[in-house]
C-alpha cells in the first residue's frame, strides 16, 4: 500500500482521531506535503462536520403527545406491578363450580365459539357433581346452563351475585368485576378465580397438574423459600431437593435471568396439595386458577411446575 | 453521572413522570435526531423516538449506570429503529442504487434552482440539506455508523459495543460509509467542491 492509499484508508479514523499518536502525526505529515490527499481531507471533513450539525428542532406538540403516553405506561405498568401469582390447577375433570363460571363468563367474553361451549357445559355439568369438596349447590349449575345458551349476560352476572351467600362465592362475584381487564393482560384466556380462604376448598378432584407463577423481588429468596417448604415436606420422590440446590448454585453463580422455571415431582396428590397450601402460605400473594385440561398441560401430567418472575 | 441526576433517575424509577421528562429534556431532541435519520421522515420518527422515550421510562428500574444516562438512551432508541426498519424493509426492498438513480436528477435540479446565494446562512443549509439527501441514500447499514459516530457522538469502541460487532469492522465501516457518503454528494452536485473550498475559506470549518 503507498501512502496516498494507506492515508486515504485512514482519514476518517483521523478526522475523529481514532488512531494512536503516531498514526495520527504519520498521517498529518503526509497531508502536508500531499495536495490531492489534503483537498480529500477537506471534503471529508466538511462532510463529517456537517453530519453534526444537521439536527433538526422537535416537531410541535411533541412535548405534550409524550406526555400523554407516558402517563399511559405509568398506567399500564402500575397495573402489571399488581399482577399476583397464580397457582393454576389443570384439572382432569376439573372442579365442576370453577368451570361453571369460568365457561359462563367466557361466553359472555367471547371466548369459545358455540361448539366448545357445549362440549365445555357438559363437562362442567358432568364434573360439578363430582367436586364434593366444593360443597356447592347444584342451583349453580342450574344457574350457568340457560345462561350459557341464552347468553344473557346481565342475568348471568345478577344470578351469582344472588348467589353469593358464602364468602368464597362473594369473592367470586367480585372478582368477576375485575376479570375483563386480568384476561387481556394473560397469555391463555383461562378464567381467574380468586381464592383467599385455605385451599382445602379448591376443589382438586381427580388427576391434575398445577402451574404456579410466583412474582417476587428476589428469585434466589424465592427459590430459598420453596426449597424449605420441600424440605418441610420431607417426601420428595425423585429428589426435588438436589434439584433445587443444584438450580439455586447455578442461579447464584451464573446467568441471573428474569424468569425461572422449576418443575417438581410429588409422590401423591396429598402431598401436592400439601405443597400448594404450604407455597399459599409462603406467598400470600397469590391467587388460584383452575383451567380446564383440554385448554393446557396434558403431557404434564405429573408435574408441579412452579415459574417465578422478577417483578419489574 | 451528578447527583441531580441521580436523583432524577431514583424519582423515574418510582414512576415519576416529571423528574422523568426532566431527566431527558436536553436528550429528546437528539432522540428524535436519531429517529429522523434513520426513518427519513417526520411522522416515524416522532412515533420511534417518543417510543424509544417511554421504553427508556418503563425500563429505567433496569439502568445501572454503566454508561451514561444519555448514551443508554440513545442506545434504546436505536434499538427501536432498528427493529422498525428490519420490519419495514422486509416489507419493500428497494435497491439503494435504484433509490439512489432515481433521486438524482430530481437532485441536481433542485441544487441549480437554490442556486448558491450570498448569504453564507443559504450556503451553510444547501450543504447541511445536500449531506441529509445523501445521508438518506445511504443503506441503513452505513447510516447508522454514522448517527452513531456523528450526531450520537460515540467513540468507536462504544459504537463497537453497541453493534456488538469488533471495532476493525467499525473503523472500516465508517470509512467506507464517509466515502459511500462522499460520492453521492459528489455524483450529485459539483458544485459541492466549491462550497468545500468557500466554506473552508471562510473557516466554517472547525
Amino acid at each position: 500500500m503507498n501512502r496516498c492509499e494507506y492515508c486515504l484508508e485512514h482519514l476518517s479514523a483521523y478526522i475523529d482521531g481514532e488512531m494512536s499518536e503516531s498514526e495520527m502525526k504519520d498521517i498529518e505529515e503526509h497531508l502536508k506535503e500531499c495536495d490531492s490527499c489534503a483537498h480529500e481531507f477537506d471534503i471529508l471533513k466538511t462532510i463529517v462536520s456537517t453530519c453534526s450539525e444537521l439536527e433538526e428542532e422537535l416537531p410541535d406538540g411533541f412535548s405534550s403527545s409524550l406526555h400523554t403516553r407516558l402517563e399511559k405506561a405509568r398506567e399500564d405498568m402500575t397495573a402489571d406491578r399488581n399482577r399476583k401469582g397464580k397457582i393454576k390447577l389443570f384439572s382432569q375433570i376439573a372442579a365442576g363450580f370453577v368451570i361453571v363460571v369460568t365457561l359462563g363468563f367466557a361466553i359472555r367474553l367471547g371466548f369459545f365459539d358455540t361448539g366448545s361451549t357445549r362440549n365445555g357445559l357438559v363437562a362442567g355439568k358432568k364434573s360439578a357433581s363430582d367436586a364434593a369438596p366444593m360443597a356447592l349447590g347444584p342451583s349453580v349449575v342450574e344457574f350457568s346452563a340457560p345462561r350459557i345458551v341464552g347468553q344473557e349476560d346481565n342475568r348471568s352476572a345478577g344470578a351469582i351475585r344472588e348467589d353469593a351467600e358464602d364468602p368464597q362465592k362473594h369473592s367470586i362475584a367480585q372478582s368477576m368485576d375485575n376479570i375483563p381487564d386480568d384476561i387481556k393482560n394473560q397469555e391463555d384466556s383461562g378464567v381467574i378465580v380468586h381464592f383467599k380462604e385455605s385451599s382445602d376448598k379448591t376443589a382438586i378432584t381427580e388427576k391434575y397438574n398445577t402451574e404456579i407463577t410466583i412474582y417476587v423481588d428476589d428469585i434466589g429468596k424465592a427459590i430459598e423459600s420453596i426449597m424449605a417448604i420441600d424440605e418441610k415436606i420431607g417426601k420428595s420422590r425423585e429428589s426435588n431437593t438436589a434439584y433445587l440446590e443444584d438450580y439455586i448454585k447455578a442461579y447464584r453463580g451464573g446467568t441471573r435471568s428474569n424468569v425461572v422455571e422449576l418443575k417438581l415431582v410429588y409422590t401423591s396428590e396429598k402431598v401436592e396439595k400439601c405443597f400448594i397450601n404450604e407455597i399459599q402460605s409462603a406467598f400470600p400473594d397469590i391467587q388460584v386458577d383452575s383451567v380446564p385440561s383440554s385448554d393446557k398441560g396434558q403431557d404434564e401430567d405429573e408435574f408441579i411446575k412452579i415459574i417465578i418472575e422478577k417483578k419489574n | 453521572m451528578d447527583a441531580t441526576e441521580k436523583k432524577l433517575i431514583e424519582l423515574s424509577v418510582s414512576g415519576d413522570i416529571e423528574a422523568f421528562e426532566t431527566l431527558i429534556q436536553s436528550h429528546q431532541k437528539r432522540v428524535y435526531n436519531i429517529a429522523l435519520r434513520m426513518t427519513k421522515n417526520h411522522e416515524d420518527a416522532q412515533e420511534l423516538a417518543q417510543d424509544a422515550i417511554v421504553r427508556a421510562f418503563t425500563s429505567i428500574g433496569k439502568f445501572r449506570g454503566d454508561s451514561s444516562f444519555s448514551t443508554w438512551l440513545y442506545r434504546i432508541t436505536m434499538n427501536v429503529c432498528t427493529d422498525f426498519l428490519r420490519k419495514r424493509n422486509k416489507a419493500v426492498v428497494i435497491s439503494m442504487e435504484q433509490g439512489a438513480v432515481a433521486n438524482d436528477s430530481q437532485q441536481s435540479i433542485q441544487i441549480e434552482e437554490e442556486a448558491p446565494g450570498p448569504d453564507e446562512l443559504v450556503e451553510k443549509n444547501q450543504l447541511k440539506k445536500m449531506v441529509r439527501d445523501a445521508m438518506d441514500s445511504l443503506s441503513d447499514e452505513h447510516r447508522q455508523v454514522l448517527i452513531l459516530r456523528d450526531i450520537m457522538d460515540l467513540s468507536y469502541k462504544e459504537i463497537a459495543d453497541t453493534l456488538n460487532v469488533n471495532e476493525g469492522t467499525i473503523k472500516s465501516r465508517i470509512n467506507r460509509a464517509r466515502s459511500g457518503l462522499k460520492k453521492i454528494i459528489m455524483q450529485r452536485s459539483e458544485l459541492f467542491q466549491d462550497y468545500v473550498v468557500k466554506y473552508i475559506r471562510k473557516g466554517g470549518n472547525s
